[in-house]
């Protein structure tokens, strides 16, 4: 009895675990397909089925040329079946979700030997690489929000490269031969945002107004690196989408004063201008820039009290709508204009810039479903016009980035649509290469991520179906060799390289590739749980969930 | 009833009157005429910045901008007049009064000089800042006669080191606004918060202190527990947790901090008041029937003040520091309006390739800070009667 008595707690804990392993144990998780039973749930994907062990085919609900690109992005990585399975074993439970998620497997380059919290990511070669295998064994990824910390940091030799250069420090950058600096090629847009739900920029006379009282030259030549050009439209030049004859709000104060007059609006104007003191590619200096445009506005009777946000604030207020004029900017994930034009004023788009125009939604869900590049440059030539004549923001500046770097390491370069792949980099001083990028990555389960800085960790680590070339926008073959497309782009068919495993040592076949698929589309399955859970980049390239909550 | 002679009557003046008479020196009559200036004017600075308070409808506030920007000079006359008037009131009797006495005290005092010089010369900068600043210290200057092109991208820079985009000694800041008018003005700024929020704080310090120390009993325990509540947050973090209630601007900041440093006036009051109530010619007054109003303004307030000038002093020293660091974290003044702490943060990612940028408002904040500091350590030696003298 007494042994009994002893074995008592054991027991119980056995038959306690037993009782948690059971819901994940019975629901043999099914990966063969996965259907929309109608397209009427707002997404684009049809289905997903696993033809045979190396093979995945998906089905669209409608044309979509750009599919490649979408699922090309760090934010659709494939993780291990097993690993997904054991996050939503975790669902509950937020202490062994959060080690999970700072604990991922992939097949990338690299994996993840120790994150600090606060200091620095360590990354070591992963063995079970399926590409050319990484020059250095280590690489090390630190964060600093401050350019000029960071360029310290570079001359002190505590860092191999830094993304984000400092305008002010570019010249010194440049006229020291132990220093590289590669500029990054112009991906982004800068813009003033009004939003017409906001009395007095209902009136789109006085929006009008604003966008030809804007010297943006003089905001250019002001804060802006050299390589970043004017923007006469939301489009960069270098995208898909853009259109060279465009129309352009040019400065002009006269005829803005003189449509001020004509909107029969009282001045001055009273309004604020909302910004977050957050450096980016496309807003090299948020300060000066806001006070510049608070002294143009000034001319033409617009007074402005500049209002700073905290960043995480100011993005909810701006989607939600809650500012009037503000400034912010986007960068491209893939070289396409639905990535900008589609994201900001079509129909899905957030409330940023208040009542959405009719005719520039219909013209951007018109051209989204045509293959034909031509035709499709065709609509996006008049949708940059009414975008023009509507006027939600004023397209302020395409702003240059670069990176910088030692002199010595070589293969040095800087990601353009994909963050940067330590790989192919050699440093001959040492063994590992040292990155220090502006942030802290939030988690390391990017499916479920959303900012640029975390990406750049994952992609060290994981891979997707495609990729992007190396500094690049064309998609090239990642985890899946080869793809194929029907010929109206509806079914995409992907064969998966074979021999492939992740850093565990687990082979890679197509039931990882359905079950992140899975894991993100559908919401009713176990697997959907990541740090938030929104998959935010899933849904905002790929639309509505399956099985989403009403 | 026959009148009996007494003895001849006494003579009124004191015993310790009978020393050498001692009569003021031009040196010591200029120099406190530009001490009394300069007191003054902050008086005056103070006094307006709390008529503003019960100000709702913005007229005082209005007048006193009008004032400050255009009949500038009109405040110095006042104040020149008064300090006169004052050294008159002061001096004219054949025996020195015992305040010009202490001011000869703070005279040979170096530290005390430095300070009154170096706090009169910024007090003198921003008072007539219209006249001393050569441009608009919030227009761009873009388009401006004898401006050439600007470089594009080109980090600001000064004439000295051979550059050319400038106008002025000091060039251009990164709105390409001059920077030697940004800083004139900026004085103007940052006194009118120190003083500003340091006055509050003494006003309203005071009549805690007062209240607190000469009650006694619950009401004394009361307000010093609240008192020690407000000390025991740190004073930076309370004040950008008060102007994040209330939003950014200067108003709150100036409130913010001088909420933070009314404790240190409470207790400071109060421990003098505590020791003063026991005197004989307070415990005089009383039995003579006095209402408490009285014995506390007329008797006990007075005998107050000494430690109050010496940390009023160092106190808008400190609100200086704590107006620039608010800014400087975007809480306080709000662009465009010139402030020192606001343009270091603004530069502050141009400390190595426009180092300027960031030296000259720091050192302007550094001078402040530190006239302050030396006439508050000056007036701590001149006030302190166990000091002795020679």
């Amino acid at each position: 009895m007494k042994s009994i008595g002893r074995m008592l707690p054991v027991l119980l804990l056995a038959a306690l675990l037993g009782i948690l392993a059971l819901p994940v144990a019975a629901q043999d998780m099914d990966y063969s397909k996965l259907e929309a039973p109608n397209c009427d749930y707002g997404g684009l994907l049809r289905s997903i089925e696993m033809v045979d062990q190396y093979t995945v085919k998906m089905s669209l609900c409608s044309a979509s040329p750009a599919f490649p690109q979408f699922i090309a992005q760090s934010s659709f990585a494939i993780q291990p079946s097993e690993w997904l399975e054991a996050l939503a074993a975790a669902a509950g439970d937020e202490a062994a979700k959060g080690e999970l998620l700072a604990s991922p497997i992939g097949t990338g380059p690299y994996m993840l030997e120790r994150w600090d919290r606060g200091s620095e990511m360590v990354f070591t070669a992963n063995p079970n690489y399926w590409g050319e295998a990484p020059i250095e064994p280590t690489v090390i990824l630190r964060w600093n929000s401050e350019a000029i910390a960071r360029w310290n940091e570079l001359q002190s030799g505590t860092i191999d490269g830094f993304d984000n250069v400092g305008t002010p420090d570019i010249p010194a950058i440049e006229a020291n031969p132990e220093f590289a600096l590669v500029p990054r090629q112009v991906q982004n847009v800068f813009y003033l945002g009004i939003n017409n739900t906001v009395v007095p920029f209902d009136n789109q006379l006085v929006r009008q107004a604003i966008a030809h009282a804007i010297d943006k030259q003089r905001i250019l030549d002001l804060v802006y690196p050299p390589g970043s050009v004017v923007a006469t439209q939301f489009m960069p030049p270098s995208i898909f989408g853009y259109t060279p004859d465009a129309k352009d709000n040019s400065y002009d104060v006269e005829l803005a004063k003189q449509l001020l007059a004509e909107s029969g609006v009282t001045l001055p104007i009273e309004t604020t201008i909302a910004y977050r003191d957050v450096v980016r590619g496309y807003l090299p200096q948020p300060g000066v820039v806001a006070q510049d445009l608070q002294a143009q506005l000034a001319e033409i009777g617009i007074n402005v009290t500049i209002e700073q946000q905290e960043s995480g604030t100011f993005i909810d207020n701006a989607n939600a709508g809650n500012l009037s004029l503000h400034l912010l900017g986007w960068g491209a994930d893939f070289p396409d204009a639905t990535n900008f034009l589609d994201f900001h004023f079509g129909a899905g788009a957030s409330d940023q810039f208040g009542t959405k125009s009719d005719v520039i939604t219909g013209l951007l869900a018109q051209a989204a479903a045509i293959s034909d590049p031509a035709a499709r440059l065709e609509i996006y030539k008049q949708a940059n016009d009414e975008i023009a004549t509507f006027v939600p923001m004023v397209p302020i500046a395409h702003g240059a980035s670069a990176t910088a770097w030692a002199a010595r390491i070589e293969g040095a370069y800087s990601g353009l649509f994909a963050a940067e792949q330590f790989r192919v980099m050699t440093d001959p001083d040492d063994d590992n290469i040292i990155f220090m990028q502006n942030g802290e990555p939030i988690s390391l389960y990017c499916n479920d991520e959303s900012d640029g800085e975390t990406f750049r960790a994952c992609e060290q680590i994981t891979d997707s179906l495609l990729g992007f070339e190396l500094g690049g926008g064309a998609v090239v073959p990642a985890l899946a060799e080869a793809w194929s497309a029907n010929e109206d782009a509806t079914e995409w068919t992907f064969t998966l390289r074979q021999g492939v495993s992740f850093s565990d040592g687990s082979a890679f076949d197509a039931t990882d590739v359905m079950a992140s698929y899975i894991a993100m589309w559908d919401a009713s399955s176990p697997l959907h749980v990541g740090r938030a859970g929104d998959f935010s980049y899933f849904s905002s390239f790929l639309g509505a969930f399956l099985n989403a909550p009403a | 009833m026959q009148r009996v002679e007494t003895a001849p009557p006494i003579s009124l003046r004191p015993a310790e009157t009978l020393a050498p008479i001692k009569r003021a020196t031009t040196f010591q009559s200029i120099a406190f005429v530009v001490f009394a200036t300069m007191l003054i004017r902050i008086a005056i600075i103070g006094l307006a910045s709390l008529l503003s308070v019960f100000d709702r409808s913005g007229s005082i506030r209005t007048f006193i901008d009008g004032v400050n920007d255009q009949f500038f000079v009109g405040n110095y006359v006042i104040a020149v007049g008064l300090a006169i008037y004052l050294h008159y009131r002061l001096t004219r009797g054949e025996q020195m009064n015992v305040l010009f006495e202490t001011f000869t005290h703070m005279l040979r005092n170096r530290s005390a000089i430095i300070g009154t010089v170096l706090i009169f010369f910024i007090l003198i900068v921003g008072d007539f800042a219209p006249v001393i600043a050569t441009h608009n210290p919030i227009q761009p200057l873009f388009g401006t006669e004898g401006l050439p092109p600007r470089p594009q991208s080109a980090p600001p820079c000064i004439p000295a080191f051979g550059c050319e985009y400038a106008l002025n000694i000091l060039g251009i800041d990164l709105n390409v606004r001059d920077l030697f008018s940004r800083i004139v003005y900026g004085a103007r700024t940052s006194l009118t918060v120190g003083i500003a929020s340091v006055s509050f704080a003494i006003a309203i310090g005071t009549m805690i202190g007062l209240v607190s120390g000469y009650a006694g009993g619950w009401v004394d325990n009361l307000l010093m527990m609240f008192m020690d509540v407000l000390l025991a947050f740190p004073s930076l973090l309370l004040a950008i947790a008060i102007v994040t209630i209330q939003g950014p601007g200067l108003d709150n900041a100036l409130l913010a901090i001088a909420i933070v440093s009314i404790p240190v006036y409470a207790r400071l009051t109060r421990a003098s008041v505590l020791s003063v109530k026991e005197l004989e010619f307070v415990t005089a007054e009383r039995s003579l029937g006095a209402a408490p109003g009285r014995i506390l303004f007329q008797q006990i307030l007075p005998n107050t003040l000494t430690p109050l000038i010496v940390q009023g002093t160092l106190g808008i020293g400190g609100a200086v520091l704590e107006a620039a660091a608010l800014s400087f974290i975007g809480l306080g003044a709000q662009p465009p309006q010139p402030e020192w702490g606001q343009m270091l943060s603004e530069a502050r990612s141009y400390v190595f390739s426009a180092p300027h940028l960031v030296f000259f408002p720091g050192i302007a904040i550094m001078i402040t800070v530190l006239g302050f500091n030396l006439l508050g350590d000056g007036l701590r030696d001149a006030l302190d009667p166990r000091l002795s003298r020679r």
